[in-house]
């Protein structure tokens, strides 16, 4: 985990805002508003930008993937 | 099929297999071969976090709040993706402090104080019980569901003795594990390698019967989840429940819960446990970063399918909805798949807690007491390692025993989502403690500890207390109207703020109240020296320095600390601290002064068996003068800021002197070229000089010997010699005005003069020569008369030299030179072409080197070269000297070479 990359820890920093704005409300109450098909876009919108910052995070994290 | 034999054999086959899993990590450890260092493993084991009330209530809980439920992951996801930040810094501290829980760590952080380790102690048990009998709770109905269905689980849970409940026996197989594989070992802060194994186990069966039930739900009950969806969109009520108006407490709920679930995924002991006492290795933090959210969101994957599914279905309890729809289905191994999964959820979660809660009641609660009492003191070598275990013993059975008690008596009033989130609430109290105390080095023992207090009671009051009323036990007015019938101290709804939902209502009220009083009063007091320590070594905890530098210890004798450590460790212990270096120790020397290292690795070993601050108070009875202090700490951390500055400075140095070497490089690079270039033009400056003299010499050797030469020979001989002395002369004269010219000294006498008068003069100086080589020669003076400024003399000489190489290179059967004069742009063009072979690209400016003609002459041709090869770089120089140009192109009218020389047009003659 020693950062090799002095840019890291921003990236870091910058992902966890990231995650902050995707999983809280201004940007949430927009996706909740959409119109509704079946059971709203609301579980789907956080599935899938839970996977985006997971994906993220192992792409930052991992060694061997590092920039 | 589904008999109460076999689901009990499952239980304790299941059981048994967790038995085998951790004996044999227990085993690979002894042998050196360690299972769980593995990142994969450790973010399998944080997976603890998901308990039974993931498996059953996240569905029971999205069944009801919608997608609230989430938050309770989202939270740790954040956490994780921190953890460079934070869970790094908590695992070096614990490693280096040999730290066994959260208690001792926050009792370390302030001073290893005794009293906030007790507190933290106690505030755990309280909130954390409940918890535990949650678990238990969740075995117990989801094994009532599984005998009784489709008959409600209720009718028979009621009707049962307690010696029939399965639960009260998985209870006591929990405790029998947890005694073998949590107890191994005094020292509390040695891992314990086969439970963390067995629970890495678990949680792969956790996950693998959620996603069975998750799949068979919608793939094989709906035909997919287009179906399902289909399906919900017809009940208007179902479409609304996973939208945000069904999370309690709206936009401001959803913030809330997200911020418990990060603080509590921090706090929880079982949490700590894993995280940082069982972390073999830092380095695993960055898999697991990803890993555990990854897990976090398949074991969640499914959560709303089943959830709506149970709905439309209408199966019952949604806590059971992952029983009851497979079990309606009418299968039969499935249910008891997921019932596993359940069980596995529910003990992973107990076995992990009931280690961190015994080891902190043992070494935060009873220590300090026995400590306290003077027959301890008397006691026989070693005796107190072995009480100190047993203590933890007891303290697992009598904790899970009041986990029993807890959900036999009350445990029916709450659903499970509710005993979960009031344990999260109570268990984030210690946050600010933690958090702000690992950056702030101001935060001092008596904030922490009254923050910490008046937390806890609010906790207690806005979520503890309702709790009791709804449980019957209390009036439920207090609800509605206040205590006393004062309404603005109702505990959901303090000062009046009731659309919050509860849990952050009593988030908000305790931390507002928690962290106003640990900063406020940490402003206000002044910390005593060692807390001063600590908190300079927790908070710069990541500081590279610290890392190597041994902190001094004050001093004792060997003898002295030897003693102490057989006494409370016993012999093998204290050998362990002794002969790190030496191999079969023995104290010769008892008299000597112990090294800070052995001091250092004593309390270490102390504090991992009986907790930090019982440690220190014991290093402290034998070891004289106070152990580092904090001026030294800021020096020492203040030392390295100036070295770390000047080992910058240090590089930018060093880089300039690369660069600076990598000039001299080039410059010596150049240096030697021109070496060498001065050494050939020696040589060939010898080389021409020797010819002509060589001949002179021979001729007049000849003349000198041989008196009757007949006349005409020796006038020949001797006009010979006039000639070669002339050509000598000429060189010479050549090399000096090369000289003259490079090194700036030759005089040039410029004056305005008209270009092409003196190309006629030229062409006349020459004409004979041209005619001897039978030359033929075109010349076209287009501007007359070209004015220039120049030397003459100079001037003539370039134009000579030109037409002498041009008739020396022109083609030998036909030569053909031409003397083209013009005018272009404010500047005279004279140029001189021949019919020559040309000169090639590559070759035009190493023409004009001193002596080139000479090197290509002999390496191309080996015939004798023309001329010195110092005309060129002569008349170049002339040129460049009065400001022109001279160069070589392709020839315009014949095919040969074209020498240019270009001078500025010279304007008011």
């Amino acid at each position: 985990m020693k950062p090799s990359n002095p840019r890291y820890r921003e990236r870091l920093l910058v992902l966890v805002i990231l995650a902050l704005i995707l999983f809280c409300p201004p940007l949430l109450l927009v996706i909740d508003r959409l119109p509704t098909l079946s059971i709203g876009w609301l579980p789907m919108y956080l599935f899938c930008s839970w996977a985006l910052i997971i994906g993220l995070t192992a792409w930052l994290m991992e060694p061997t993937t590092r920039r | 099929m589904r008999t109460d034999a076999l689901i009990l054999s499952a239980v304790f086959g299941y059981l048994g297999l967790l038995f085998l899993v951790a004996a044999w990590g227990d085993r690979r450890a002894e042998q050196g071969r360690s299972i769980i260092n593995s990142p994969t493993v450790y973010a399998l084991s944080i997976a603890v976090y998901c308990t039974a009330w993931t498996f059953y209530g996240s569905v029971g809980r999205a069944a009801q709040f919608g997608p609230s439920f989430l938050l309770i992951y989202l939270g740790p996801t954040l956490a994780m993706m921190l953890s460079p930040f934070i869970i790094r810094k908590m695992v070096r501290i614990a490693a280096r402090q040999r730290l066994t829980s959260i208690a001792d760590f926050i009792s370390a952080r302030y001073g290893k104080s005794v009293g906030l380790g007790a507190l933290v102690a106690l505030i755990s048990l309280i909130t954390i019980t409940p918890y535990i009998a949650l678990q238990l709770k969740a075995i117990t109905v989801s094994h009532a569901v599984l005998i009784n269905y489709p008959q409600s689980a209720d009718s028979i849970l009621y009707n049962e003795r307690f010696w029939m409940d399965r639960s009260l026996w998985v209870a006591l197989v929990l405790a029998v594990f947890i005694i073998l594989f949590g107890t191994r070992h005094l020292d509390a802060s040695e891992r314990h390698e086969g439970m963390v194994a067995a629970i890495a186990l678990e949680s792969l069966v956790k996950l693998v019967a959620f996603l069975a039930v998750g799949i068979f739900v919608v793939f094989i009950l709906f035909e997919g989840p287009g179906a399902l969806f289909a399906q919900v969109a017809q009940t208007p009520a179902l479409s609304q429940l996973m939208q945000l108006e069904s999370v309690p407490g709206g936009a401001t709920g959803w913030v809330g819960m997200l911020l418990l679930a990060f603080l509590a995924f921090l706090t929880l002991p079982r949490q700590f446990q894993v995280l940082v006492v069982e972390n073999v290795d830092e380095q695993h933090l960055a898999r697991a970063s990803w890993l555990f959210p990854l897990y976090l969101l398949l074991i969640n994957l499914f959560v709303i399918p089943i959830a709506l599914a149970g709905l439309l279905l209408d199966a019952g309890d949604p806590d059971s909805f992952v029983l009851t729809l497979p079990l309606s289905a009418g299968l039969e191994g499935l249910p008891l798949l997921v019932f596993i999964g359940g069980l596995s959820a529910a003990t992973g979660m107990v076995i992990v807690e009931t280690i961190a809660l015994s080891t902190m009641v043992s070494n935060q609660l009873i220590m300090p007491l026995l400590l306290r009492s003077k027959a301890l003191h008397a006691d026989s070598r070693g005796g107190l390692a072995r009480l100190l275990l047993r203590v933890r013993r007891v303290a697992i059975v009598l904790i899970l025993l009041l986990g029993y008690l807890y959900h036999a008596l009350i445990g029916d009033t709450y659903s499970l989502v509710t005993i979960g989130l009031v344990s999260f609430v109570g268990a984030a109290q210690f946050a600010p403690a933690l958090l702000i105390g690992l950056y702030w080095r101001g935060a001092t023992r008596l904030g922490a500890m009254y923050g910490l207090i008046a937390g806890f009671l609010i906790w207690g009051y806005t979520l503890l207390l309702p709790g009791f009323a709804q449980s019957g036990w209390l009036d439920a007015a207090l609800l509605t109207d206040g205590p006393w019938g004062v309404g603005w101290l109702t505990p959901y709804a303090l000062f009046g703020l009731e659309e919050w939902d509860i849990y952050s209502h009593s988030l908000l009220w305790s931390m507002l109240v928690n962290v106003g009083l640990l900063v406020g009063i940490s402003l206000f007091t002044r910390p005593t020296p060692l807390e001063q320590t600590q908190a300079a070594l927790f908070t710069e905890a990541l500081h590279p320095n610290l890392q190597t530098t041994p902190l001094q210890r004050g001093q004792t004798t060997q003898g002295a600390l030897y003693e102490l450590l057989v006494r409370y460790l016993g012999f093998k212990a204290a050998l362990r601290v002794f002969s790190k270096r030496t191999h079969n120790f023995e104290l010769t020397q008892p008299h000597l002064p112990a090294s800070d290292d052995v001091i250092m690795r004593a309390e270490q070993a102390l504090a991992g068996s009986l907790g930090n601050a019982s440690a220190r108070i014991l290093i402290n009875s034998v070891v004289r003068g106070e152990a580092l202090d904090i001026e030294s700490i800021l020096s020492m951390l203040d030392t390295t800021t100036q070295t770390l500055e000047y080992n910058r400075q240090l590089k930018q140095k060093s880089d300039e002197l690369a660069r600076i070497g990598q000039d001299l490089q080039s410059a010596n690079d150049r240096l030697r070229e021109l070496d060498r270039l001065k050494d050939e033009f020696v040589a060939m400056v010898s080389h021409e000089l020797r010819t002509p003299l060589t001949s002179i010499r021979a001729f007049a050797e000849i003349l000198a010997s041989h008196q009757d030469i007949p006349e005409s020979k020796r006038q020949h001989f001797l006009q010979v010699m006039v000639l070669e002395s002339q050509r000598l002369s000429r060189l010479i004269d050549e090399i000096l005005d090369l000289a003259r010219l490079e090194s700036g000294r030759m005089p040039l006498n410029a004056v305005p003069l008209d270009l092409a008068a003196l190309a006629d003069h030229s062409l006349e100086a020459i004409a004979r020569l041209q005619e001897e080589r039978n030359v033929s020669l075109t010349v076209a003076i287009d501007e007359r008369p070209a004015r220039v400024i120049g030397d003459p003399d100079r001037l003539e000489q370039i134009i000579i030299n030109l037409l002498d190489n041009a008739s020396k290179f022109a083609n030998q059967e036909d030569p053909r030179v031409l003397l083209h004069l013009f005018k272009q742009n404010q500047h005279i063009y004279l140029c001189i072409e021949d019919n020559g072979v040309g000169i090639e690209e590559k070759e035009r400016e190493q023409v004009f080197e001193k002596f080139n003609q000479l090197l290509s002459g002999d390496q191309t041709t080996g015939k004798r070269p023309k001329g010195s090869g110092l005309g060129l770089p002569i008349s170049r120089a002339i040129a460049t000297h009065l400001g022109g140009r001279l160069w070589v192109e392709n020839a315009q009218v014949l095919n040969g070479a074209r020498f240019v020389l270009r001078l500025s047009e010279a304007v008011n003659i």
